[in-house]
C-alpha cells in the first residue's frame, strides 16, 4: 500500500514537471525576483547593491504614486461597478426582448463584437472618437449646430472618467455573455411558476432571477476589479497616462519609470506594492462576498 | 385581483418601453464605432474634416491593400499567427499533463501546488516584466518570438491548468478502474482515454490562448525591437504614430485588424463564446 502511493507521487511529479520548471523559472522566480529588486539598487542595468527601504522611501514620498495609485483604484473600480452592472442589464434585457434564436444571435453578435477587438486597438480607434477636429462626438456637435471642437480631456480631474468609456463599450458585452449563460441555466419552471402566480417582470428580476445567479455577479465583479486594476495597454493606447499626469495608472508609471528613464528598482518597489495591493483587495473581497451570498442565495 | 393584474399590466408596459429603448441604444452603441470606423476606410481626409460622419462617396476597397502594404501588415500578421500558434502549443501541452496528475492522482503537495496556481491570477503580465526582461537577455532570446511565446504561455498556463483540472475531475472514475484492471498505465489512460475524451476543452482553452497571444501587447512592446520580428498590435500602433496624416488609411488597418477575429467568431460561434468565457468562469 505505502509503496503504491510513493509510485503515485512519482508519477504524480512526473507529469507535472515541465509546469513546475516552466513556470518555476519564468513565473514565481520572477515574480519574486521583482520583489527582490525593490530593495536593491540599481546601476548599470543590474542589481548593484542592497538598498534596504529606500526605494519604498523614496516612493511613499513621491506624490506621482500616490497620484498614480489613486487612479488605479478608481479605474479598478469603474471597471468592477459598471462593467458589471451594464452587463447584467444587457443580459437581463436580452432574456426579454429577444423571444427568437435568430434575433438573440444577432443581437449577442453585435453586442459581443467590441470584444473582439484588442484593447489596443480600441485605444487607437477611440482616439480618432475623441478627436477634435475629425472626432464623433465634433461631428454631433456639428450635426447638432453647435460650432468648436470636442475637447476630450479639457477638464484633467475628469480624465479617467472620460478615458473609462471605450473600455465600457468595448467589454461589457463579455461580462453579458457570462451572465447570458448564468440566466439560461436557472430552471425554467421556477420563471413559469411565478409567472402563472402573477409576478411582474421586475419583480421576477429582482425576486428569482437575481438570487438564482448572485455567484456569478460576484464572480464577476472580482474579475472585472481585478482585470482594472491591471490594465495598461488600453490608456497606453489612448491616453499615454496624460493629459500631464491624469490618466497615469500605477501599470503606466511603473513603466515609464523602466524602459523611459530605466530606474528598474523604483519600478519594481510600484510594482510589488501593486501586488500587495491587489491580493489585499481580493481577499477583503472574498471574505465580504462570502457573507453576502450567504445571506442571497437560493 | 383586477387593481393586482393591472399594476402588473402598467408595470410591464413601462419595463417593456425603458428596457426597449435601453435595448436598442445599446445595440446601436455597440455598432456604430465599427461602422464608423470600417466607413472612414473609404474617405479622404477633405471629407472627413468638413463633416466627420458622414457616409462614403464610393467604395474603394484596394484602401485596403494599400495599408496592409503602408504598415507592413503582411510580416506582423505571419509573426503574430507564430506567437500564437507557439503561445498555445506551449500551453497546452505543459499544462494539461499537469492538470492530469492534480485531478487524477492522490500525492503529496497537490493541493498545494493547485491553491499557488489558482492564486496567480493576481500576477499581471508586468508585475513579472522586468526579471523576464533579463532572462530572455542572458537566454538570448531577446528580440525573437521566443521571448512573447514564453512570457505569453507563463501567464496562460496556471489559467488552462485550472481549466484542464476542473473538467478531467469530471470523468467519471469508472474508465479509469477498467482501464487498469486491463492492465493500462497511467501514462496510456492519459493518451489514450483523456486526450481523446477532452476535446471540448481542449478548443476553449485554444481559443483563449490565441486570442490572448493575438491581441497581446506589453511583451511584444517590451521584448521585440526588430522590424521583422513585430507582431500585429507593435505595428499597428507604430503605424498610428508614424503616419498621423492620412487618416483613411489608419482607420483601414483598425479594420483589418478586427476582420480575422470576426470571420473566426462567425464560424464558431458557440465554441468561440464558450472559449472566452472559459477563462473567466470556474477560477
Amino acid at each position: 500500500m505505502k509503496k503504491q502511493k510513493k509510485a503515485d507521487t512519482l508519477q504524480a511529479y512526473l507529469f507535472l514537471l515541465p509546469m513546475l520548471l516552466f513556470l518555476g523559472y519564468f513565473l514565481y522566480r520572477s515574480v519574486f525576483a521583482t520583489i527582490g529588486y525593490s530593495f536593491t539598487r540599481f546601476d548599470n542595468f543590474q542589481p548593484a547593491e542592497f538598498a534596504g527601504l529606500a526605494n519604498y522611501r523614496k516612493l511613499f514620498a513621491d506624490t506621482q504614486f500616490w497620484n498614480s495609485l489613486r487612479l488605479t483604484f478608481i479605474w479598478s473600480f469603474l471597471s468592477a461597478v459598471f462593467l458589471t452592472s451594464f452587463g447584467l442589464l444587457l443580459a437581463l434585457l436580452m432574456e426579454f426582448f429577444t423571444k427568437s434564436a435568430r434575433f438573440m444571435s444577432v443581437s449577442r453578435t453585435i453586442l459581443f463584437m467590441p470584444e473582439m477587438m484588442s484593447l489596443l486597438a480600441v485605444g487607437l480607434l477611440w482616439s480618432l472618437i475623441y478627436d477634435p477636429s475629425i472626432g464623433v462626438i465634433t461631428g454631433i456637435m456639428r450635426m447638432l449646430g453647435f460650432a468648436g471642437k470636442f475637447e476630450a480631456y479639457a477638464n484633467p480631474d475628469m480624465a479617467i472618467y472620460v478615458a473609462f468609456i471605450p473600455i465600457l463599450w468595448r467589454s461589457t458585452g463579455f461580462s453579458m455573455v457570462i451572465f447570458s449563460a448564468a440566466l439560461q441555466g436557472i430552471p425554467t419552471d421556477i420563471i413559469e411558476c411565478s409567472v402563472v402566480e402573477g409576478t411582474s417582470k421586475l419583480q421576477r428580476i429582482v425576486y428569482i432571477m437575481l438570487p438564482n445567479i448572485i455567484k456569478t455577479v460576484t464572480m464577476v465583479f472580482s474579475l472585472n476589479m481585478i482585470s482594472g486594476f491591471k490594465a495598461f495597454d488600453f490608456l497606453y493606447a489612448l491616453t499615454g497616462g496624460g493629459p500631464g499626469i491624469s490618466t497615469q495608472v500605477t501599470s503606466l508609471y511603473a513603466y515609464t519609470q523602466a524602459y523611459k528613464v530605466f530606474k528598474f528598482d523604483y519600478a519594481a518597489a510600484m510594482l510589488a506594492v501593486m501586488l500587495l495591493c491587489v491580493a489585499v483587495l481580493v481577499i477583503l473581497y472574498n471574505v465580504l462576498t462570502g457573507k453576502l451570498e450567504k445571506k442571497i442565495g437560493p | 385581483m383586477g387593481v393586482k393584474q393591472t399594476r402588473i399590466k402598467d408595470s410591464d408596459t413601462t419595463f417593456n418601453v425603458v428596457g426597449g429603448i435601453i435595448f436598442a441604444l445599446a445595440l446601436l452603441g455597440a455598432l456604430y464605432p465599427l461602422l464608423w470606423m470600417a466607413m472612414n476606410s473609404f474617405r479622404s481626409n477633405d471629407e472627413l474634416f468638413s463633416n466627420p460622419l458622414a457616409l462614403p462617396q464610393k467604395f474603394d476597397i484596394t484602401v485596403f491593400g494599400q495599408a496592409w502594404q503602408r504598415a507592413g501588415l503582411g510580416d506582423a500578421f505571419r509573426n503574430s499567427v507564430l506567437n500564437s500558434l507557439g503561445a498555445v502549443l506551449v500551453t497546452v501541452v505543459i499544462s494539461s499533463p499537469a492538470a492530469f496528475a492534480l485531478s487524477r492522482i492522490r500525492f503529496a503537495g497537490g493541493a498545494l501546488i493547485l491553491r499557488i496556481l489558482m492564486a496567480t491570477v493576481l500576477v499581471s503580465g508586468q508585475v513579472i516584466l522586468l526579471p523576464l526582461f533579463f532572462v530572455m537577455r542572458d537566454l538570448r532570446l531577446y528580440d525573437t518570438l521566443w521571448s512573447t511565446i514564453i512570457g505569453d504561455a507563463a501567464l496562460y498556463i496556471p489559467l488552462s491548468t485550472t481549466l484542464f483540472y476542473n473538467f478531467y475531475r469530471e470523468l467519471p472514475v469508472e474508465i479509469e478502474e477498467a482501464t487498469r484492471v486491463d492492465g493500462c498505465g497511467r501514462w496510456s489512460f492519459y493518451t489514450r482515454f483523456v486526450l481523446p475524451l477532452s476535446k471540448s476543452i481542449l478548443s476553449s482553452v485554444i481559443i483563449f490562448t490565441s486570442l490572448w497571444s493575438w491581441n497581446e501587447y506589453l511583451y511584444a512592446l517590451t521584448f521585440l525591437k526588430s522590424v521583422s520580428v513585430r507582431t500585429f498590435p507593435v505595428q499597428l500602433r507604430n503605424f498610428f504614430g508614424e503616419y498621423r496624416i492620412e487618416y483613411n488609411l489608419m482607420f483601414a488597418t483598425l479594420t483589418i485588424s478586427i476582420v480575422p477575429l470576426i470571420i473566426l467568431y462567425l464560424c464558431m460561434q458557440k465554441s468561440f463564446v464558450k472559449g472566452m468565457t472559459a477563462g473567466a468562469v470556474k477560477t
